[in-house]
């Protein structure tokens, strides 16, 4: 009884990999898929369209009177958790009936009796679920993305992490940090990884002492690997974030020690953007426009300008270090950002900017926020913020007006060098293709019918490209329409749109005083959604 | 010098990363050759790819080597999670597999553990075998292997040990570790339902009465639990009380406000659980707050919740919205909510949820949004279907005058672009959108527009079914929409039968109205030419379209009928309506389908008509109108007669419609509109002050950290006044602890029929153990007399 009496792994042709049954009775994975399947029936009238039961139907569902049943698609997996529904509402119980029998008679008694409480449960609380597991298995698998056959073959430590994860129906212990304590990893590559990290601190270690004109080479054992080789050979870690209570930092390592110490910092951010058309400029006959490289000046407000930003976090810092990390927000609205449970808000919603938290060992993700860049107040030129690719689009070209223009501009930023994978998605009215007249870089591409002009895998900023082209018919004669929209897609380091930065990160308290750590801060950007219409 | 060490660094991390790549390759390409040292540090690692033979198996396990162990182990769990109906031969191993819970490998358990609780019910007599390892573990020095085994004991599903788990939890309950206490209110609700799951008949609240009684027992355990200071534990304690003693609120009300005080700690999932409870709890118990005034406990509560905003969980951000909207609405604007809201949005599941909660929150109005947020809202092409039509269902929802172009905009481009699922469900929002004039004319246009090019079946139906919506409110102001449909009607063969019938049925209305200017005059002039052409047709259509034919012809014939019984003249029996309306008659009277048989039938009944008349016609008579009257003018007479019942008809076919009432498109009784349901009851004034006398009980404040070793945790604040906190000093958890072993058990008992009958020892054991129990109470009771002195 409980939210979570089972969870399956089942494949894209609904087969089930991996069970494991954590409250009996549960239902088995045959149930649960037949009685989806079942559902569907009502809903679809074609079944058969998608491969997978799941596809069409929500993540959380009951299944019967009984069952209530949550999944989520992970890489090529679908996990799926089932769990016995409660009862809407409970009678309130009270044990101290007697006394109201004697004096307060029967109508107080008759209140008592009909007090309920809801106990629905938040389908969320399944989501959540999976969203963890996810993380922690992709965690201990080191990234690896999940396929039925990587499943198979790490069954044993999927069983482990859910030996923790979940017990008595009911989320357990769900901290990735906390598990990665509980259940360190043996798998070869940490044990090279960890080998050769620690013959990496030693000869690092002995060159700074070097430099510092000390010829004593410090016989460094740091704790870590030392525990870490413990853990291989079944020995359980000295001291453990649980050993005693008052611990109010649970999610850190206790006794951390790293010979060298250091903090990264990456901003991630994903734009999502989109912009109307331009206003067809006035076609002048016979001058082209294709000389006209420069993008026009008048711009129509975006629909859409918003970037979804994550900042990880990935520290090695010996003893209990208290890190502020200060952004410059560039006057941007970051709304009402999400933070790792490790981040005082309360500095936060004072001075919004400021991050100070005591972090877990290792990497995480320290915060993430949106940025709707209509949304701000004071008007800013949101052209500033659109990312290192300008793009337009512009139809009814040409002599016969039939012909449309892709502009894209790398701007000259000086901390990027290239942009990577550039490339533009041409979607066009169905039973048309895209025929390219002339294109100044890279090549037009059509694969499953999806046209796309992909460019250099990695182009240098501060230049002009122009895809011209036009619509075909499916008998091939040239059609007046233009694409309904354009997607553009790339990645890049060196800067984010929002142009945030780091301005300074420091430890203010904690840690061992005499070490300077090494600090690196990394922007990278991508792109959810750039549309051109 | 720095810079040559930082680029060391960089070297030797690349040459792990190439490491790390070149053995990557070699796993998963069996083929590359490898040095044989090499391999045989490969095959390390990744040992559970061999499949192993019985004998290996048990070779394995019976084997002095972790490593060996671990193999077979590894083995055969991989077996019991991936392949169905493995259990046969699983069981054949099950003693082999026991044999190792006293291994020191911390792994080696794990496995070993995950085996005993996935088969233990079915090979007791064995799995009993392991609890006397397992209860050695409960004294073991490391808090994990202790936690693993208390969680291990309770998920033994075997009655017979029921007495040795609760003593069992009796002592974890008092461990140092937090992780142990944690791991203790797992194994109470494990317990709960191992016992309840021998007694199904007993209620619960009987058996809390009995202080002996095992569920009493727990309940006792449970209250420890929730009085514990470390987050962690109180997780856990919450989800164990949310299980199996839902309704216990005694356990709640002394201790509301530390359950408050330690909110913001807890892991997130049993932050949702005390939220929820949090808000039923204010509802029930608190004195309903006002804007001038809120009890202390929702003050506290309040202040707790505000930092939650701030959470990367959406699950604990919808309870916070739960909360508010049933016991703190005036509040509500003191949240940034849409911002709080808008933040989980994105291309996952959870996303569907949080829409759907505004959804529910803008049908309240509980909600708000400016026009700058409205690109939140904007359907991407990438995203979830689901997704799509949720925002395109809440940017109908924040249509105003202002932002009408905005959006109408942006619905226009997913009518031209998006998959034909969206466009309908957009088409259809705007079909009970209620906007201005102009607004609706906009609105009328794109759709005439539309229908010319539209290919998709289901979607003309649509688009008809929005424009007969907008001409039925509105006749003489869209007049020029109904003549361009009624063009569609014998233009448009390929129009589908919904869209047909509808402007079928809205022309039966038009033709009821009487005719204000010239453009009605022209259509209306031009109505019997239209029903002869749709007649010609008539048994190609479909049965909706049959049906509003004659349904309209109906209409038409009997507004001919009473205009010339109004002005006493003699109807015209020539007339084309008539005559259409008869052969429609003819042709539905023998109509395969039984409602329209039915329907002809009745209208055949109520107004004047040869079809029903003249019992000599058949379904194959023709009838040639100027030839048959002169036949058969009795008919007329008849006819004539039926001619003062046409009122009724009048009253039956020309009544005003109501337009049709919008059927909200979000169903109301979805998951999210239920979730934010709490109890429906409110507080009994009366016993507010019960209540409060309840909430000042005191009760024991478990706090252990004093005793703590860890060297950064600080002390952390006392913040609940009404209770006396007792620095409890953990149990030592090495303390050599008397409780009688199973084999111990087995050896007294005999080794035949273990279990039968041994109620009566048991019994006494447990006294045995009740006074050791009281003995080491009093020696815990004497050790923090001196801590407190020294």
């Amino acid at each position: 009884m409980g939210l979570i009496d089972c969870l399956f792994i089942a494949d894209g042709r609904n087969l089930p990999i991996f069970e494991h049954i954590v409250n009996s009775p549960a239902p088995t994975f045959q149930y649960v898929k037949d009685r989806l399947n079942s559902m569907l029936k009502g809903e679809f009238e074609d079944p058969g369209s998608s491969n997978s039961v799941f596809d069409h139907l929500d993540p959380v569902l009951d299944i019967d009177a009984n069952w209530r049943v949550a999944w989520t698609k992970i890489d090529a997996v679908y996990l799926i958790v089932a769990g016995e529904t409660f009862p809407e509402y409970t009678e309130v119980v009270s044990d101290d009936d007697d006394d109201d029998d004697e004096d307060e008679g029967d109508d107080a008694q008759e209140q008592k009796e009909t007090v309920t409480i809801s106990r629905t449960a938040n389908d969320l609380q399944y989501l959540q679920f999976l969203a963890d597991f996810g993380t922690v298995v992709k965690s201990f698998l080191n990234g690896a993305v999940l396929t039925p056959a990587k499943v198979e073959l790490n069954a044993h430590n999927l069983l482990l992490i859910l030996q923790e994860m979940v017990d008595a129906s009911f989320p357990y212990l769900t901290d990735l940090n906390q598990l990665q304590e509980l259940l360190p990893s043996n798998s070869i590559l940490n044990k090279i990884i960890s080998t050769t990290k620690q013959i990496q601190g030693t000869a690092s270690h002995s060159i700074n002492s070097l430099a510092q004109g000390s010829s004593l080479l410090h016989a460094s054992s740091s704790a870590s690997s030392l525990a870490s080789s413990q853990f291989q050979k079944g020995v359980l870690p000295a001291s453990c974030i649980f050993e005693k209570s008052g611990n109010e930092i649970p999610w850190r390592k206790v006794n951390v020690k790293h010979t060298q110490n250091e903090m990264l910092v990456d901003l991630v951010e994903r734009i999502s953007w989109i912009v109307p058309a331009s206003k067809s400029p006035k076609p002048a006959y016979g001058a082209s426009t294709y000389y006209n490289l420069g993008l026009s000046a008048k711009k129509s407000r975006p629909v859409m300008a918003a970037m979804d930003g994550t900042v990880y976090f990935n520290s090695s810092l010996s003893g209990v270090p208290t890190v502020q990390l200060v952004l410059n927000l560039n006057k941007h609205d970051l709304g009402v950002p999400s933070f790792h449970r490790c981040v005082d808000t309360e500095i936060w919603s004072k001075s919004p900017g400021v991050v100070q938290f005591i972090p877990p060992d290792d990497k995480f993700m320290l915060m993430k926020y949106k940025i709707n860049l209509l949304e701000t107040e004071t008007p800013v030129n949101v052209w500033n913020y659109m990312g290192p690719v300008d793009v337009e689009l512009v139809g009814g070209l040409g002599v016969e007006r039939n012909e449309f223009e892709i502009k894209l501009q790398t701007k000259l930023l000086k901390t990027v060098k290239f942009i990577e994978d550039l490339k533009v998605e041409i979607l066009v009215p169905k039973g048309h293709t895209v025929r390219g007249l002339r294109i100044t870089h890279g090549d037009l591409q059509s694969r499953n019918g999806v046209q796309e002009w992909i460019l250099d895998k990695s182009l240098p900023t501060g230049i002009n490209c122009t895809f011209r082209g036009q619509l075909l018919r499916s008998g091939g004669d040239s059609s007046a329409l233009r694409p309904d929209y354009v997607t553009v897609s790339y990645s890049n380091k060196g800067s984010v749109p929002s142009l945030i930065k780091v301005d300074s990160m420091k430890i203010i308290s904690g840690g061992s005083t005499n070490v300077k750590p090494y600090k690196g801060v990394k922007y990278i950007t991508h792109t959810n959604n750039i549309m051109l219409r | 010098m720095a810079e040559l060490g930082k680029n060391l660094s960089v070297l030797l991390e690349n040459a792990t990363k190439n490491l790390s790549s070149t053995v990557n390759e070699a796993i998963q390409n069996k083929n590359v050759k490898l040095p044989s040292g090499l391999n045989a540090f490969l095959s390390n690692g990744h040992a559970q790819n061999l499949e192993l033979t019985s004998s290996q198996v048990i070779e394995g396990l019976n084997s002095s080597s972790d490593k060996e162990i671990q193999t077979s182990l590894k083995y055969l769990v991989r077996l019991m999670t991936t392949k169905p109906n493995s259990e046969p031969e699983l069981l054949q191993y099950f003693p082999h597999v026991i044999k190792n819970i006293t291994s020191n490998n911390l792994r080696t358990k794990r496995l070993v553990y995950m085996i005993l609780l996935r088969y233990n019910h079915m090979q007791q007599d064995i799995a009993l075998l392991s609890i006397n390892a397992i209860q050695k573990s409960l004294t073991d020095k490391n808090c994990i292997n202790r936690a693993l085994a208390i969680r291990t004991l309770s998920g033994i599903r075997i009655p017979a040990i029921l007495p040795i788990l609760v003593l069992s939890i009796k002592r974890t309950i008092s461990d140092s570790s937090p992780l142990v206490r944690s791991a203790t209110a797992v194994a109470i609700t494990k317990c709960f339902l191992l016992d309840s799951g021998f007694n199904r008949h007993r209620d619960v609240t009987s058996a809390l009465k009995d202080e002996s009684s095992i569920p009493a027992q727990l309940y006792n355990f449970l209250a420890v639990l929730l009085s514990d200071t470390d987050p962690r534990v109180l997780s856990s304690a919450l989800n164990c009380f949310y299980t199996i003693f839902p309704g216990c609120m005694d356990l709640i009300h002394p201790r509301f406000t530390h359950l408050v005080s330690k909110l913001t700690e807890l892991e997130d999932y049993s932050k949702v659980i005390l939220i929820d409870l949090a808000t039923d709890y204010a509802r029930l118990y608190l004195p309903k707050p006002m804007e001038d005034g809120i009890a202390v406990e929702l003050a506290l509560l309040d202040s707790k919740l505000r930092s939650l905003i701030y959470s990367s969980s959406a699950n604990v951000v919808l309870s916070l919205v739960r909360f508010y909207i049933n016991v703190l609405p005036f509040k509500l604007d003191e949240i940034p909510l849409a911002k709080t809201l808008v933040k989980f949005l994105g291309d996952d599941e959870v996303t569907v949820y949080v829409l759907n909660e505004i959804v529910y929150l803008l049908d309240r109005k509980l909600v708000s949004f400016s026009n700058s947020q409205l690109s939140y809202f904007v359907p991407l092409p990438n995203e979830l279907p689901k997704i799509s039509g949720l925002k395109v269902c809440i940017l109908v929802k924040l249509l105003s005058a202002q932002n009408f172009d905005q959006i109408f905009a942006e619905l226009v481009f997913l009518l031209n672009t998006a998959s034909t699922q969206l466009k309908l469900a957009v088409v259809r929002l705007l079909n009970h959108y209620h906007g201005t004039p102009e607004q609706t004319a906009r609105i009328g246009q794109l759709f005439l527009s539309r229908l010319d090019s539209e290919t998709e079946e289901p979607l003309v139906a649509e688009y008809v079914t929005g424009l007969r919506i907008m001409v039925q409110n509105d006749l003489f102001g869209n007049i020029d929409v109904l003549t361009k449909l009624t063009g569609k009607l014998i233009n448009e063969s390929e129009l589908a039968p919904v869209a047909r019938a509808s402007i079928i049925w809205l022309v039966g209305e038009f033709s009821n109205q009487q005719y204000r200017d010239d453009k009605s005059l022209a259509l209306g002039n031009f109505l019997p030419d239209l029903m002869r052409i749709l007649v010609r047709g008539f048994r190609e259509q479909e049965y909706v379209v049959k049906v509003e034919i004659l349904t309209a012809l109906t209409k038409m014939v009997s507004k001919e009928l009473y205009a010339s019984k109004q002005q006493g003249e003699e109807y015209n029996y020539e007339s084309m309506i008539w005559k259409l309306f008869n052969l429609v008659l003819q042709f539905t009277r023998y109509d395969s389908s039984v409602d329209l048989r039915d329907r002809s039938r009745m209208i055949g009944s109520i107004l004047p008509n040869l079809v029903y008349l003249d019992e000599d016609l058949n379904a194959t008579t023709a009838i040639e109108f100027q030839q048959y009257y002169g036949q058969k003018a009795y008919i007329l007479e008849r006819c004539a007669e039926k001619l003062n019942e046409v009122e009724l008809s009048i009253l039956l076919f020309q009544t005003s419609k109501p337009t049709p009432v919008s059927t909200d498109s979000s169903t109301n009784n979805n998951s999210v509109s239920k979730y934010n349901q709490a109890t429906p009851q409110m507080l009994n004034p009366e016993l507010l002050e019960y209540y409060n006398e309840l909430r000042a009980q005191e009760f024991q404040l478990k706090d252990y950290s004093q005793h703590k070793s860890i060297s950064h945790a600080e002390k952390p604040p006392l913040v609940v006044n009404s209770a006396t906190t007792i620095n409890t000093e953990p149990r030592q958890s090495a303390r050599k602890y008397k409780l009688q072993t199973l084999d111990d058990f087995l050896k007294e008992k005999g080794k035949t029929n273990v279990f039968g009958g041994g109620g009566d020892e048991s019994g006494q054991e447990e006294e045995e153990d009740e006074a050791d129990e009281s003995a080491d109470a009093d020696d815990d009771a004497y050790d923090s007399e001196s801590e407190n002195s020294s």
